[in-house]
């Protein structure tokens, strides 16, 4: 992937970089607003790691004209402003999502892999999703596995598919938080493993292949085999 | 009324109302003790002397040269007018100018109706009269014209009753006008500082401009708030810049601490120790961000996204986010409300307080245990419960748990920062909710009282 980061912190960037790298992809990386415009709107990325508090501009205010060209790609907001309001500033002013500060780097990985894949023609209306054995059919409310048919509430069923789509890549438990509760909140406790330990039961019987995989200290990937 | 009674300044008015009727029926007071009660003293004196002269002079003998000394005293002109009546021992009257006397004699003073006719013009008088029986048999009544004092007496009563009725309408109605007038400034002062207190410090008392004592407090006040604001905005810059400059150089830390687990060889101990201390440094940031919207929640300075909201629906997607939890640790969760029951609230905010009273209940409670969330409607407003029946809290904590990073001296061996009641009263105080700690005996019950009027007003403050 051909990413943009844009960030005034040079520690931060080098850091953000070296990451971005090790898993494979190409980063540039600009430290002012203007410039990142102009640089955003003459290039085609993958995606943009987009500061709130940059110099000369703001990086809402950067969003709004990227926008504003019918420009759709793909922009990541990083802000040490990580309120809810913000957050909800961020993503109603063009955000696809929207990161605060500070994070971990298997997250941001992670929120990049989705969004890269988000704008890919794979689109989300597709309501028939398959890992290995697992056949998931949104339309119908069903959840397969070899045949057998698997009993599933409404959540759990929105957190199968949800790992479904992104399968093969890292799912944050934040992610999860975020995509497949309609609250936004910060639950003290990681209640979100319970839901995937028992989500896990129904999906593997005693001797079927384990799909829901831990990722250690990031979160979950749903593969086959 | 009863509050007018509690006022103060009508209290005093009416001690000074009750004051002035004293000092007024004081004066009346002595004004009828000199004019009416001292004359009447003396008529008494003179008549009780007289009575004894007469009988000393001429109890022992006949009655006629008694009853010339009678006619002789009545023509005299020396004070008012001399009234008598002589009766043989048989009953028969042997000189009377008064009208009428009882039938059987009395020991004490009496008052005798002797209205006289002069001229076809009736005169009113009444006679103070002393009866004697004389040591002849015969019965002598003599007797001396107090009409004037009575009337007197009278006027001045009906004078007193009159001026104290005035006295006290006066006090009264002039208590109660400054009281209103002083209660009214009061209440200026008081509205101003509850809404100062309520986290808008741009609230000022209005003052008047006529530099009375008012004014002047007024004044004061309002310097005091200045001074508070300049304060409290400087504080809040530094907090503000202080979370927000933690941030950034927080991410690096944590993004170093990643490449050195990164570096190190797998399950080397810097390996396992660079990956507790990323465990350590997510915790600060979650501390961060907690103290931060703790305190923007304090301040007023969070908007409520106030909407129509179906209470019920609410806590099932409570329970259905804890009910894997609880299962795992063996709670049995209960959810208690019955539909409808819909209010204005900030979806997300009063989520999270019932997800950390519920994340409370289920770490303290532990194994066995039941825990039910609720909610009712009732005559306070909303209430909202997370009720478990485990080991519960001591008195002096449950003063004390709602403070920042405060754990009571049990729950040191649960895992926590001490800040979730802060936000959960935080999040109360944005909803001018009350966060209640009731023992329910066995465990605790945790309250959020959301009064129903308050929605509408929560939601202006928000705008602010």
């Amino acid at each position: 992937m051909h990413i943009l980061l844009v960030e005034d912190d040079a520690a931060l960037a080098t850091h953000i970089m070296a990451g971005v790298r090790e898993a494979g992809h190409v980063v540039e990386h600009c430290a002012d607003g203007r410039d990142a415009l102009v640089r955003a709107t003459c290039e085609c990325y993958d995606a943009i790691i987009l500061d709130r508090m940059l110099p000369t501009l703001d990086g809402l205010k950067i969003l709004a004209a990227l926008r504003a060209t019918d420009d759709a790609t793909p922009v990541l907001i990083l802000s040490a402003l990580g309120d809810v309001d913000e957050r909800v500033r961020g993503l109603r002013g063009g955000g696809d999502d929207y990161m605060a500060k500070p994070f971990a780097m298997s997250e941001l990985l992670a929120r990049l892999e989705t969004l890269a894949r988000r704008n890919a023609p794979v689109a989300e209306t597709t309501s028939l999703l398959r890992v290995a054995d697992l056949e998931i059919d949104l339309a119908a409310h069903s959840v397969t596995r070899a045949g057998r048919r698997i009993a599933l509430t409404l959540r759990e069923l929105r957190i199968v598919a949800y790992l479904a789509r992104n399968a093969g890549r890292v799912v944050t438990r934040t992610m999860l938080l975020e995509n497949v509760w309609d609250y936004n909140f910060d639950p003290q406790t990681n209640i979100i493993d319970q839901h995937i330990s028992k989500l896990r039961q129904k999906i593997s019987e005693d001797n079927e292949a384990e799909l829901i995989h831990t990722v250690r200290g990031v979160g979950y990937m749903m593969r086959g085999a | 009324m009863r509050r007018l009674l509690r006022s103060f300044s009508f209290r005093l008015a009416l001690i000074y109302a009750g004051l002035f009727c004293l000092s007024v029926a004081l004066l009346v007071g002595t004004g009828y003790w000199l004019r009416v009660t001292v004359p009447m003293d003396e008529v008494r004196g003179r008549l009780e002397r007289e009575a004894e002269q007469l009988q000393t002079a001429y109890g022992r003998g006949d009655l006629p040269p008694l009853a010339a000394a009678l006619e002789r005293r009545a023509a005299r002109l020396d004070g008012p007018m001399a009234f008598h009546a002589l009766l043989t021992p048989e009953g028969r009257t042997v000189a009377a100018n008064l009208p009428s006397w009882p039938l059987q004699p009395r020991r004490d003073l009496l008052f005798i109706e002797a209205d006289a006719f002069a001229d076809g013009v009736e005169i009113d008088h009444t006679a103070l009269v002393r009866d004697i029986r004389l040591p002849n048999g015969a019965r002598l009544l003599v007797g001396r014209d107090v009409e004037e004092l009575i009337n007197e007496g009278e006027i001045l009563r009906t004078a007193a009753v009159w001026i104290l009725g005035v006295t006290l309408l006066l006090g009264l109605g002039g208590g109660w006008l400054m009281s209103r007038a002083i209660g009214r400034r009061i209440e200026a002062l008081t509205v101003t500082v509850r809404q100062v207190m309520e986290g808008d410090l741009t609230g000022r008392v209005h003052v008047r401009g006529t530099a009375d004592d008012f004014d002047r407090l007024g004044e004061t006040l309002n310097m005091m708030l200045h001074r508070i604001q300049t304060l409290f905005q400087a504080v809040q810059r530094v907090s503000d810049n202080a979370a927000h400059e933690l941030r950034t150089p927080l991410a690096r830390l944590i993004g170093r601490l990643e490449a050195l687990e990164h570096l190190a060889p797998d399950a080397s101990p810097a390996r396992l120790a660079a990956g507790e201390a990323i465990v350590e440094a997510n915790r600060l940031q979650q501390i961060l961000s907690a103290l931060m919207r703790i305190s923007r929640l304090e301040n007023g300075r969070h908007p409520l996204h106030l909407q129509r909201t179906d209470v019920v629906q609410l806590l099932e997607d409570l329970f259905e986010f804890y009910q894997p939890e609880a299962e795992r640790i063996g709670t049995n969760l209960i959810v208690s409300a019955r539909r409808p029951l819909v209010a204005d609230l900030d979806l997300d905010l009063v989520f999270q307080a019932l997800s950390n009273l519920l994340d409370n209940a289920l770490k303290h409670a532990g194994a066995g245990c039941r825990v039910e969330i609720s909610a009712m409607r009732e005559a306070g407003g909303l209430v909202l419960s997370v009720r478990d029946d485990g080991p519960g809290i001591a008195d002096e904590d449950a003063a004390r748990v709602t403070e920042q990073f405060y754990r009571a001296a049990k729950a040191s061996a649960v895992p926590g920062e001490g800040l979730g009641l802060s936000m959960v009263a935080a999040i109360a105080h944005a909803h001018g909710a009350t966060l209640e700690l009731v023992a329910a005996h066995p465990g605790l019950r945790v309250s959020l009282i959301i009064p129903e009027h308050h929605a509408t007003g929560a939601e202006q403050r928000g705008t602010i």
